[in-house]
């Protein structure tokens, strides 16, 4: 009995733990934003920093991975369709998928691992270190210091990677589908555009669709930068907190990353 | 300037700081001296508000840091600066980014006056050639005076010294003592050092403390202070351990 009640009491405090931290990362997510406009002036130099740190570092990785997948969906999925001989459809499949869900996901997944833990792990140390008690003693708010600029360079360079993976998730596709699949190159094209509802104009250069899965990168971009640098300011006990810190802003944000993308993907597509 | 009252403090189960009462006027240096992990810190910590008691009151120039909201809590913390034991630096600007940025802060100071202040508040410590490299570049007694400049450049009324000369070598932690001495006569400031450093202490004090499980015993002037009956001070002042499990009031 006694072990009964120990169990569920540890994991109704395991509950409240979550929760609380949830709400941390939540207000920290709401502080930052509030300190935007009043501070934007004032950190440029370290958003410019932060930018290149979540844009260009990363680079090299999401064209690889945005490359590869869309040559791995075209050969999978462009077999089957031979069979049945709907090997053209394979442009379609490849732009929805790419553009809808794989982009921004595999995106948000390269930036969680190689960013997020970055993020949760710099500023982890300066927690342990006691660098962010020196700042609250100097009257910087360390979460317009550290906090914001990472944000908003997260906010503005995720879509933009998430865009590059698409393209070269379509162009890898495209090498799939003529080679591999006797597709030409411009009913691929054509089809691609086809599957994207493509409404493009002079105000939206792009198709529809291509939106949404930016509006879904910027959304993602968010949540990594929110829940890594929470757990980075919630760090405790030296290295080994560190190190728990990075653990938790990595698993929390693949699990925010499927769940929030589900529901972002009902709103639109529903 | 600083009164605190009856301050206690728990992490869990481990009892820090039982009924700290500690007055320090202005323009007085108190050293609290202590072992290892009695709560010198955590003391220094909560009159800063990055701690907050489990009972008791922090008056920093009348403002109970205890219940003070945010725009007070910045008030005491521009008056009352405090000198980490590591220095903690920030440890991608470089020395000088560092030392301007309680004064980038502010945003009111033109970028002229900072630079003439930081490199006046760095020239007086001796790190004005060190002033352009990062902190992992520079040796920890370097840190430490960096931090110091850092301190010094936002002008405070007080000062609070977290183990000053931990981890630096006899030479370094004299400079550290010399140092600590001409910022309090120069500027006339208040200071509370927190320290095991017999020498430091001794040489830097109007007042001398000791902490001992978490409490603050035996407050006075330096002389008397060395010839304290108490045995807890004797026994420190000797170097010897001292036994007895519960304190005497």
């Amino acid at each position: 009995m006694a072990t009964l009640r120990d169990s569920l009491a540890s994991k109704g405090q395991a509950i409240r733990l979550t929760i609380t931290e949830a709400g941390f990362t939540a207000t920290t997510l709401i502080q930052a934003a509030g300190r935007i406009i009043p501070d934007a002036r004032q950190r440029w130099r370290f958003i410019l920093d932060q930018l290149v740190v979540c844009g260009i570092s990363p680079l090299p990785v999401v064209c690889v991975v945005g490359l590869f997948t869309g040559m791995l969906l075209a050969l999978q999925v462009g077999m089957e369709l031979s069979k049945l001989g709907q090997s053209e459809a394979i442009a379609n499949i490849i732009g929805v998928v790419l553009f809808r869900e794989m982009g921004p996901f595999m995106t948000a997944m390269i930036l969680t691992a190689s960013v997020g833990s970055a993020m949760a792990a710099e500023i982890g140390t300066m927690r342990v270190s006691e660098e962010i008690d020196a700042l609250e003693c100097l009257t910087v708010d360390p979460v317009s210091f550290l906090v914001m600029p990472r944000i908003v360079a997260m906010a503005i360079m995720t879509p933009l990677l998430t865009f590059v993976s698409c393209v070269l998730g379509v162009i890898g596709g495209g090498i799939v589908a003529k080679t591999q699949l006797s597709v030409t190159t411009s009913v691929y094209l054509r089809n691609v555009l086809a599957s994207l509802e493509a409404k493009a104009d002079a105000l939206a250069p792009f198709p529809s669709e291509v939106y949404t899965g930016l509006i879904k990168a910027a959304v993602f971009g968010v949540l990594v930068s929110s829940i890594s640098c929470a757990a980075g300011l919630k760090a405790s006990g030296g290295a080994i907190g560190v190190g728990r810190a990075v653990r938790t802003a990595v698993v929390r944000s693949f699990l925010m990353l499927i769940i929030i993308g589900y529901y972002i993907s009902w709103m639109f597509f529903k | 300037m600083i009164e605190l009252r009856g301050v206690h403090k728990a992490f869990g189960d481990f009892t820090v700081l039982r009924g700290v009462d500690l007055t320090l006027e202005e323009g007085e240096t108190l050293v609290v001296l202590g072992r290892s992990g009695t709560g010198k810190s955590v003391t220094l910590k909560h009159i800063v508000g990055l701690l907050l008691p489990d009972e008791g009151s922090i008056l920093v120039n009348g403002v109970d840091v205890t219940t003070a909201d945010r725009e007070q809590l910045r008030q005491v913390r521009r008056e009352v600066a405090y000198l980490f034991q590591t220095g903690a630096l920030v440890n991608w600007l470089s020395v000088r980014d560092n030392v301007s940025l309680p004064l980038v802060e502010k945003r009111t100071i033109p970028p002229s006056e900072i630079r003439e202040r930081v490199d006046e508040s760095l020239q007086s410590l001796g790190m004005l050639e060190a002033a352009e490299r990062m902190p992992a570049e520079i040796s920890g007694g370097m840190r430490k005076r960096a931090a110091l400049a850092r301190v010094l450049v936002a002008e405070p009324k007080a000062i609070l010294y977290d183990e000053p000369t931990a981890g630096l070598d006899p030479i370094m932690a004299r400079t550290v003592g010399r140092l600590i001495r001409d910022v309090q006569s120069s500027g006339e400031r208040t200071a509370l050092v927190v320290t095991h450093d017999l020498e430091l202490a001794f040489g830097v004090a109007t007042r001398v403390g000791l902490h001992y499980k978490g409490q603050l015993i035996e407050l006075a002037d330096p002389e008397r202070f060395k010839q304290s009956d108490h045995p807890v001070i004797r026994a420190f002042l000797d170097g010897e351990e001292y036994y007895e499990e519960e304190l005497s009031s």
